[in-house]
């Protein structure tokens, strides 16, 4: 066969499976690009450089060590030192620093007798994400030199040797474990969800658009729901893969797991917008309710916006949400290593809510029927 | 029947399209102003391993008990059950008190408290730090007064000595660092984003396909040239008024927030005027090149609704610029306009900047690439779809 003849063969099969190929274009290699964009764009995964601004109005020894220790930690990268508060505070309003320190003239004498000055701080809240991260780390790298200027103290005040002086600047040694994502990467937390959240329109639309084809009957929509619903795992598997494999998301937990979960996810979002496109005549209508439905679930579900923190009504409206039970659940999977049994209670929902749907399904299915043979009924009575 | 019908159908089209673009942004704006109504993540349950089971440990335990953060969920008799609990995401933090704990205080042995915290979800355990830090670094400073005032020096000066120095946190523009102000920005952004190019880019595909169906009519070049005339006006009416539907739309949203939200508008209204007008400036050329792209209404809708959650992802703005390879920074300010909305909003907003602190230059340039570009290609598209022969239907 020569490239003509196969090109030839080519163009008529394009053209017939035109609506086929530009939906799986989309469907596969619009997640798999955005998945590469974004895993690049959060790549660092973990806030640093941020940059900063000193006002020292003590100029002592004691205050450029502090100077010193903010900016030997990664997090922080020093901009310039301001002349004066005003300054400081246009750097901060302009975008230009995000943290400032502000260390107050006879810093080091007050320190040396007794005095407790304070240092001020300064955030641009404006960027809660820089804020928040800026604040956690100024407080860890402050708390550090403090307990060292208080083992100090007791060695000169109290006469302790240095162990005890340290015991005693820290009655309690206070140690903090932090588990699953020790390193607090944004991207580990952060991405996995997003993309799912893409991922569940697009299946959802695919059901819509899909529902119209073919046989119109019970068993054939239920079947269209079950092909579609592996083609939906397939996208998820490859998906994750590439955030596994590119982007070092760590998948910790049990495979299983993960795949059944995917399988039931994908057919409940399927078979959402199979409904959805039975129901709804018109296809641009019945794609702008799927959207209407489902884009706003990717903040109600509690992915990254945390359920504790919403109000009760939206706590309890989040358990009719699939995309709840599966973000969190792909997410614990991947970072804490879950076992089968303990994916169960994510599971039990989504296969209520698949067979919700399907008997849905079949309620709209036989009910257009009943109207469809009403009117033609009347018609031939008409005649 | 036909005409009456299919005129009838076109009004309705209108209608909904007015009321997509001036209601949804109200409607999304009230539902998240609600769900991110509370200003604080509170009552994250943890558990407790208190393996010293004395009045001082559970005096501790007190403490974590009356914080508003915290709330005790469960007392665990070992590690492993405490870690189970963990991994079975039923708390999210636990704090372990060693055997001897208060024995060894007293022997100023520092013994070690164990504070494990679940971060998997970086928004609750960074909280959870920070309430349990705030107990038991009081508690801690406590503790080192006493042991200071046993060494003999007077308590004022105990006191004072163990604080050293503080430091004070002054978080500025948006001190209770409430969610839903700083994530308005992206929302409102996105509203207006996609409620704006699902109804304005089938204006620009139908336009199309009806201005390709004039070439292939019958009758005098005259006509025809009199008649895609007639068309192009009524069209720039029609995105004109789509257009300012989405002002409405964007204002009254913006209305919501800031009086039953409390979202700041420190700058000038004028500001954030010439924001949402340069915005929907190159929303619409992009509206116009999908135009150009798609053939079908539906699978035009369907891509801009694919669009919304790469947009906010790659908009600059849940992940800093700074953060980001130089090269990947400037290629995201040449891809999509949102990323000259959605920060210079927030930043006029929040802290009330000026004209010359925001870089619309980057916005202005945008628009005046992608118009022409946009004008050329879709012009050149009906051009090339005239010299085929015309297939009926856009849906």
């Amino acid at each position: 066969m020569n490239m003509n003849s196969l090109f030839a063969k080519l163009g008529p099969c394009c053209q017939k499976h035109k609506r086929t190929l530009l939906f799986a274009v989309i469907f596969l290699f619009g997640p798999l690009i955005t998945a590469f964009g974004v895993g690049y764009e959060l790549k660092a995964g973990v806030m640093k450089n941020i940059p900063f601004a000193v006002l020292d109005q003590d100029n002592s020894e004691f205050s450029r060590t502090i100077i010193t220790y903010v900016e030997e930690s990664d997090v922080f990268v020093l901009y310039d030192y301001a002349d004066s508060t005003s300054e400081m505070e246009q750097w901060l309003k302009e975008g230009l620093v995000f943290a400032g320190i502000v260390i107050p003239a006879g810093l080091s004498a007050d320190v040396a007798s007794g005095n407790a000055p304070q240092i001020l701080l300064a955030y641009d809240g404006s960027a809660m994400m820089v804020a928040s991260s800026a604040r956690t780390a100024m407080s860890e790298v402050l708390l550090t030199l403090k307990a060292a200027y208080l083992k100090n103290f007791y060695e000169g005040k109290l006469a302790m040797v240095p162990d005890q002086a340290l015991n005693n600047a820290l009655p309690i040694d206070l140690t903090y474990r932090f588990l699953y994502n020790p390193s607090k990467n944004f991207s580990n937390y952060f991405l996995l969800g997003m993309l799912i959240a893409l991922l569940q329109i697009e299946l959802a639309i695919l059901g819509v658009e899909r529902s119209r084809i073919g046989k119109q009957t019970i068993t054939g929509l239920l079947r269209k729901c079950l092909g579609l619903g592996i083609l939906g795992l397939f996208s998820l598997v490859v998906f994750i893969g590439v955030l596994c494999l590119w982007f070092d998301l760590p998948y910790r937990g049990s495979l299983g797991a993960g795949l059944v979960l995917s399988l039931v996810y994908a057919l409940c979002m399927v078979s959402l917008g199979v409904l959805l496109g039975q129901i709804i005549p018109d296809r641009v209508f019945a794609s702008q309710v799927t959207a209407f439905f489902v884009l706003p679930s990717s903040i109600l579900g509690g992915y990254s916006f945390p359920l504790l923190a919403m109000p009760d009504f939206f706590q309890n409206l989040a358990a009719i949400l699939p995309y709840r039970y599966y973000g969190e659940a792909m997410r614990n999977l991947c970072l804490k290593g879950l076992d089968f049994s303990h994916t169960l209670p994510y599971l039990k929902p989504l296969l209520i809510f698949i067979i919700i749907e399907a008997l849905l399904i079949c309620l709209v299915v036989c009910l257009k029927k009943l109207v469809s043979a009403k009117i033609n009924r009347k018609a031939g009575e008409a005649l | 029947m036909n005409m009456n019908k299919s005129k009838a159908f076109a009004v309705l089209n209108f209608l909904k399209g007015i009321a997509i673009l001036t209601l949804l942004p109200v409607f999304f704006t009230f539902l998240f102003g609600f769900v991110f109504s509370k200003d604080y993540v509170e009552n994250i349950p943890v558990a407790v391993l208190d393996l010293d089971q004395t009045p001082f440990s559970r005096s501790v335990i007190d403490n974590l008990e009356d914080s508003e953060g915290l709330r005790i969920a469960a007392y665990a008799s070992s590690l492993a059950e405490m870690e189970e609990l963990l991994l079975q995401g039923k708390v999210y933090g636990g704090l372990v008190l060693p055997e001897n704990f208060y024995k060894d205080i007293q022997r100023s042995q520092s013994p070690s408290a164990l504070f494990l915290v679940d971060f998997s979800n970086i928004i609750i355990g960074n909280n959870l730090v920070a309430y349990a830090s705030g107990i038991l670094n009081t508690l801690n400073a406590g503790l080192s007064v006493s042991i200071m005032e046993a060494g003999e020096i007077i308590p004022y000066v105990a006191e004072q000595s163990a604080r050293a120095f503080t430091f004070v946190d002054r978080v500025l523009y948006d001190p209770r660092q409430a969610f839903f102000l700083y994530m308005y920005a992206i929302l409102l952004s996105i509203f207006i984003q996609q409620t704006y190019l699902i109804t304005v880019s089938p204006v620009f595909i139908e336009e199309k396909n009806r201005l390709r169906n004039i070439a292939g009519e019958s009758g005098s070049a005259q006509d025809k040239k009199q008649d895609k005339k007639i068309k192009v006006t009524k069209l720039g009416g029609l995105v004109l008024t789509y257009f300012i539907s989405s002002l409405i739309g964007a204002l009254g949203s913006l209305t919501v927030a800031h009086n039953v939200f409390g979202f700041p508008l420190r700058g000038g209204f004028g500001m954030i005027l010439c924001l949402l007008v340069l915005f929907l400036l190159n929303l619409t050329a992009i509206a116009i090149l999908l135009g150009t792209l798609f053939g079908d209404t539906a699978h035009c809708v369907q891509f801009v609704i694919f669009l919304a959650i790469p947009t906010i992802l790659l908009s600059g703005y849940i992940w800093p610029p700074f953060m980001m390879e130089p090269w990947f920074s400037s290629l995201i300010h040449k891809l999509w306009p949102m990323i000259y909305f959605t920060a210079p909003f927030q930043h006029v907003s929040l802290k009330g900047v000026g004209l010359e602190s925001l870089n619309l230059s980057g916005g202005l340039l945008f628009a005046l690439i992608l118009w022409p570009a946009a004008c050329l290609l879709y012009a050149l598209r009906i051009k090339w779809l005239t010299r085929k022969p015309s297939t009926h239907g856009t849906h």
